[in-house]
């Protein structure tokens, strides 16, 4: 999986590794939605240390997380 | 003027690809000795580009990708990416950052990323018969 998710009650880390680009961002905004629509955590972090590329996709990924977890209130 | 060393790459436009895109054109490249980050600026325009075939021109087939590449003497690079698809109504308006047709988590960044990451960039495009887009970037290179 290219990213792993650490969840405490407050919060959800999504630790992303390898390459972010329109194809893989699919799958890893899935993985990281379905943590936060479980848990609508206050605070989401998106660790990026271990991507090696990223393009636009990436920062749509983190604008669309972003808007994910502003629409509870976290 | 006549470039050194040419490539051609023909590809479906599936998502997939996208990485071997970016990846066979900066291995060809990579005979010109360029930076770490020179590398990394002409993968991410050729992601850029490639996604926008993928994405844009064909949104609901599959369609033939169309890359090209030239190499020439005075350590220029040039890229084309070409398709078939559907291709873009008001080229200038498409250039500008930020402006996308497609909602969902497209930024509108793309061409805007291929410009700063190149040192030209040149589209050309005919709504019902495609998209060209002409990529250029002076390799520096790791010596001198
Ligand atoms: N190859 C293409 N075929 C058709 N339309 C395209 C193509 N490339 C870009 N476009 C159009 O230009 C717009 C801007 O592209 P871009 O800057 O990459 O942003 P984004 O892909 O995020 O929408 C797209 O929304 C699309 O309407
Ligand atoms: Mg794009």
């Amino acid at each position: 999986m290219p990213v792993q998710i650490i969840s405490t009650p407050m919060r959800i880390t999504a630790f992303i590794s390898g390459e972010i680009d329109h194809h893989n961002a699919v799958r890893i905004r899935e993985a990281i939605d379905s943590s936060v629509e479980k848990q609508c955590p206050k605070v989401l972090r998106i660790d990026f240390s271990d991507v090696s590329f990223m393009d636009s996709s990436g920062v749509g990924l983190v604008m669309g997380r972003y808007k994910v977890v502003n629409s509870y209130g976290g | 003027m006549k470039p050194i060393n040419e490539i051609k790459l023909e590809l479906e436009s599936r998502s997939v690809n996208e990485s071997f895109a970016r990846v066979a054109v900066s291995a060809f490249v990579a005979q010109m000795d360029p930076t770490v980050e020179e590398i990394s600026d002409i993968k991410t325009a050729v992601s850029e580009a490639v996604t926008n075939c993928i994405v844009h021109a064909y949104p609901v087939s599959v369609g033939k990708i169309y890359i090209w590449a030239g190499l020439y003497e005075d350590g220029r690079v040039r890229i084309r990416i070409k398709d078939r698809g559907c291709g873009i109504i008001d080229v200038k308006q498409a250039m500008e950052p930020l402006f996308t047709t497609l909602g969902g988590e497209r930024t509108g960044l793309g061409f805007a990323v291929m410009e700063s990451f190149m040192d030209k960039i040149r589209v050309r495009s005919k709504v019902g018969s495609g998209t060209t887009v002409t990529l250029e970037k002076n390799i520096k290179g790791r010596v001198n």
